[in-house]
């Protein structure tokens, strides 16, 4: 049973059947779209770095081999992990808040 | 009584200063005397104040001595109803841990004495997963205003730890309640939820309409530990709700740990 603090009377209550049914019911959806906010998080982070490097795409530069190969498998990230699981190994981050999924590193 | 001084003028009997009586000695002005000293100079021990009993908690009756300027300094009181005060009212507030509770409500804050209201303070969440925030009206009966009548929109910008980072915006209408922000990661002290929010439950006489404005900021999840998301937020609830006597409720997905929040009135004359 989920629990209310009023800040006036400084009382905790428990929630009413109505409102464990209107959290329950906001709780299904929140639940239905964590995955679908891993996958975009993890698009939000592979835009970030292909932002990084799309310098080296102007013609009076060249793009090294393997920042091509590094990008296109940032491209493929969604195609290639398709579930929680690879979401969060690739979201996955140290004490220190750094990731820690060497595909996020530019070679 | 032994015997009775009568004179019309006491005088030292030698210099300028003389005592009357001895420690531990009373003497006692009856009923019906009066001791005029307005045009002396007049010297108080300062128990006249430190001796007294304590009063903790004033109302508007109480009296404070002053002297006039107006009046060529003459003594007079002035009750504490009159003094001036500030146009932000503390009205509400919390300074604890909530434990396991989702909901916090500030019953009953609305009044005639204000227009407007402010929503200050700080908050975590106990667990380490993302979590969501959410912005109700409630009436006056404590019922919660969850017509699918909200709207919102705001924006902001995030930085990740590595100093990148970008700009994030988000709307929605007809929606049951305003997700105040959605991404915050709970679950240490270390990492916290500033709101500023300025409420507005009646527009003008004749319209309720409420709406909210504010800033939100905190430590994100999606954007890994440390990140950092700062935002602004608008809202309105599309529906003429008498809110009088009414309040506020902000409830989170998980549950809340320390919260030290505060709600103003803002005194409208």
């Amino acid at each position: 049973m989920s629990k209310s603090f009023d800040a006036t009377t400084k009382t905790f209550r428990d929630y009413t059947a109505e409102e464990q049914a209107d959290y329950d019911a906001r709780m299904k959806i929140y639940n239905d779209n964590i995955v679908p906010k891993k996958l975009e998080a993890v698009k939000k982070l592979r835009l970030e770095k292909l932002i990084e490097t799309d310098y080296l795409a102007n013609s009076d530069v060249t793009m090294p081999d393997n920042v091509k190969t590094w990008r296109q498998t940032l491209r493929d990230l969604p195609a290639n992990h398709t579930n929680e699981a690879a979401y969060d190994a690739l979201l996955a981050r140290d004490s220190d808040g750094n990731l820690t999924n060497s595909v996020w590193s530019k070679p | 009584m032994s015997s009775e001084i009568k004179a019309d003028k006491w005088s030292p009997a030698s210099g300028t200063s003389a005592t009357i009586g001895d420690s531990g000695d009373t003497y006692t002005v009856p009923s019906g005397v009066t001791l005029n000293t307005s045009s002396a100079t007049l010297t108080l021990p300062s128990t006249v104040i430190t001796g007294q009993t304590a009063k903790t908690s004033l109302v508007d009756a109480d009296k404070f001595l002053i002297s006039d300027s107006a009046a060529s300094g003459a003594l007079k009181y002035v009750e504490k109803q009159y003094l001036p005060s500030g146009d932000y009212v503390r009205l509400g507030s919390i300074d604890q841990d909530l434990g396991t509770s989702q909901k916090i409500q500030f019953t009953q804050v609305f009044s005639s004495d204000y227009d407007q209201y402010k929503v200050i303070g700080t908050a975590n969440v106990g667990s380490n997963q993302q979590a969501e925030v959410y912005f109700r009206w409630l009436n006056s009966s404590n019922a919660e205003q969850y017509a699918s009548s909200y709207g919102y929109s705001g924006y902001g910008r995030y930085s990740n730890t590595d100093d990148s980072g970008g700009t994030i915006g988000f709307q929605k209408m007809s929606e049951s309640d305003v997700k105040l922000l959605d991404d915050f990661h709970g679950g240490s002290y270390g990492r916290n939820i500033y709101f500023d929010l300025t409420l507005y439950p009646r527009i003008n006489p004749s319209n309720f309409r409420p709406g909210l404005q504010g800033q939100i900021c905190y430590n994100a999840y999606n954007s890994g530990n440390g990140g950092w998301y700062s935002q602004s937020i608008g809202a309105f609830y599309a529906e003429d709700t008498d809110l009088s006597g009414g309040g506020l409720q902000i409830e989170c997905n998980t549950s809340w740990d320390y919260v030290r929040m505060n709600v103003y009135g803002v005194k409208n004359t």
